[in-house]
C-alpha cells in the first residue's frame, strides 16, 4: 500500500504541481490516471516510484519514504516510463530482458526470453540495436516482461502510446488478466472512453488536486 | 558576458594550470574554476563538489603514485625500501589540482548552448562545424553520466539490487550498460546532425543573430586582466617562457 500524506510539489517556486495531497493507493486497485497535457500525470508517477522527492509531505510504502534507496517499492511494484528510452537497458531487446534474469526473487528463466518478446510480435528485434528501433517497437519491447510481472504492481505511464490495434488489444487481455487476478495498477491514459469501465476508479488531476470518480 | 570570453577564460585556466607549477598559483587557478562553475553552471555547478567527492580515490591512486615512484634529492621518508621525496609530493599535489583545475573549469563550460558556440567561434571566424563538435564534446560527459544514472535507476526498478550482485554479473551487467549507453548517444548524434541539415544547418549566408552580442565592456575588462595576470604569473616563473 502507497500512502500519500499532505504531499506538496512543484517545478521550481512559481509553478506548483501539487498542493496538500493525500491519497491512499491499495495494493489490488485498479486505477486510471487522466488529466489536461502538462496537469502533472507522469510527475505524480514519478513522485510514487522515488524518482522525485515531494518538496512537503510524504509519500510511503510500508512506511518508507519511496525516494530512499532501501524502500522495497520494487521488490512488489514494476514502473514503465512513458519515455521508451528510459524503460530499456542493453544493446538489443534480448539484452534488456536479459538483465532481468539477475532480479531478485528470479522472476524469469533464459529459455522464457525470446518466447516473451513474441508475447507482443517482436522476436525477430531479438538481436536489432535498440537505438535503431522505432518509438512503437521500443515500446513493444518493453512491454514484453509484463506477462511474468502479473504478481507485481504495476505503475503504466501511457501505455498504449503509439501502439497498434493488434498491440492495444494484446495489453487490453493483459490488464483484464491481471484485474482477475485482483493484482492493482494504476495507469496514465487518455483514453478514458475505452479504460474506465474496466478499471476500479479514475482519478483525474485538475487545478493542482486529485478528484476520483468510482 | 560573451560566449567566447567565458571560453576564453576557461582555455586559459586550463592552459596556465598546465604551465605553472607554483602550488599556490594553482591553487589560486583551482578556486577561479570553482567559482566558474558554482556560478555559471547552475545545477551542475552546484553538484561539482560531490562530484570531486567521487572521484577522490582516483587523485588519491595518481598522489600515491607519483609518491612512490617520483625520484628526487630531498627525501621526506626513507626506509630503504620506500624512498619518498619532496618532488614526489610536490609533483602529485600538482598532477591533483592540474586535474581537478581541468574538471572545474569545464563545468563552467556545461551551460553553453550550441547557438552560444555559434556565436563565440563566429566572432573569431570558425566555421560552424567546429562549433557542433565542440558543443557536443563538452555535452557528451554530462549527458553520458545522465543517461548511465537513468539506466542503473531503471535496472534497480526491475527488482535488481545491484549492490548484492556476484561480482561476475556486476561486470557484465556495467559492460551491458555502458556499451548500450554510449551506443545510444553516438547514434543520437548522427540523428541530431540530420536534424540540423534539415534546419539549414551550414546554409548560405550569416543569420543576424550572430551579431547581437558583441564584445562588451565587461569583456574587454576580462580579456585585460587575463592577460596582466599571466604576464605576472609568468613573470614569476621565467623558467616556463
Amino acid at each position: 500500500m502507497i500512502v500519500i500524506r499532505d504531499m506538496s510539489y512543484s517545478w521550481g517556486q512559481d509553478k506548483p504541481l501539487f498542493e496538500h495531497l493525500d491519497i491512499t493507493i491499495s495494493a489490488n486497485k485498479s486505477i486510471l490516471l487522466t488529466g489536461d497535457n502538462g496537469a502533472g500525470k507522469s510527475t505524480l508517477l514519478r513522485l510514487i516510484i522515488g524518482a522525485l522527492q515531494p518538496n512537503s509531505g510524504s509519500i510511503t510504502y510500508n512506511e518508507i519514504d519511496t525516494y530512499r534507496p532501501q524502500c522495497p517499492l520494487f521488490a512488489e511494484a514494476f514502473y514503465l516510463s512513458q519515455n521508451t528510452t528510459e524503460n530499456l537497458v542493453g544493446i538489443s531487446p534480448f539484452e534488456d530482458l536479459s538483465i532481468w534474469l539477475m532480479a531478485q526473487p528470479p522472476i524469469v528463466e533464459r529459455h522464457e526470453l525470446e518466447p516473451l518478446l513474441d508475447s507482443f510480435g517482436v522476436a525477430d528485434l531479438a538481436h536489432q540495436p535498440i537505438a535503431h528501433l522505432s518509438t512503437g517497437e521500443k515500446r513493444l519491447v518493453s512491454l514484453c516482461m509484463l506477462p511474468q510481472l502479473m504478481h507485481k504492481y504495476w505503475i503504466l505511464d501511457e501505455p498504449f502510446a503509439g501502439l497498434d490495434a493488434i498491440n492495444r488489444k494484446r495489453l487490453l487481455e493483459l490488464i483484464i488478466a491481471k484485474q482477475k487476478l485482483h493484482r492493482g495498477l494504476i495507469l496514465v491514459s487518455h483514453d478514458v472512453d475505452t479504460l474506465t469501465h474496466l478499471m476500479d476508479e479514475t482519478w483525474e488531476i485538475r487545478d493542482r488536486s486529485l478528484s476520483r470518480s468510482l | 558576458m560573451h560566449p567566447l570570453t567565458l571560453i576564453a577564460v576557461v582555455v586559459w585556466i586550463t592552459s596556465l594550470s598546465l604551465v605553472v607549477d607554483s602550488l599556490l598559483t594553482l591553487g589560486g587557478l583551482l578556486i577561479i574554476s570553482v567559482l566558474m562553475a558554482i556560478f555559471l553552471s547552475g545545477d551542475y555547478g552546484q553538484r561539482l563538489g560531490h562530484r570531486l567527492v567521487k572521484l577522490l580515490p582516483l587523485f588519491i591512486s595518481v598522489f600515491i603514485l607519483q609518491v612512490i615512484f617520483r625520484k628526487g634529492d630531498v627525501a621526506l621518508l626513507d626506509l630503504g625500501w620506500l624512498r619518498i621525496s619532496r618532488s614526489g609530493v610536490l609533483a602529485g599535489l600538482q598532477i591533483c589540482i592540474r586535474f581537478a583545475t581541468i574538471i572545474c573549469s569545464a563545468s563552467a563550460m556545461v551551460k553553453l548552448n550550441y547557438n552560444d558556440f555559434r556565436i563565440a567561434f563566429s566572432a573569431i571566424r570558425l566555421p560552424e562545424e567546429i562549433a557542433f563538435m565542440v558543443s557536443y564534446v563538452i555535452h557528451f560527459v554530462p549527458l553520458l553520466e545522465e543517461r548511465f544514472r537513468q539506466s542503473l535507476a531503471t535496472v534497480r526498478r526491475r527488482g535488481v539490487k545491484i549492490e548484492s550482485l556476484h561480482y561476475k554479473d556486476k561486470i557484465q551487467l556495467y559492460k551491458a550498460l555502458t556499451i548500450a549507453v554510449l551506443a545510444g548517444i553516438l547514434s543520437k548524434s548522427g540523428l541530431q546532425a540530420i536534424a540540423l541539415e534539415l534546419r539549414g544547418f551550414r546554409s548560405v549566408g550569416k543569420p543576424t543573430k550572430y551579431f547581437q552580442q558583441r564584445v562588451g565592456l565587461k569583456d574587454s575588462l576580462v580579456y585585460y586582466v587575463m592577460i596582466i595576470l599571466s604576464l605576472i604569473i609568468l613573470g614569476k616563473h621565467q623558467s616556463y617562457l
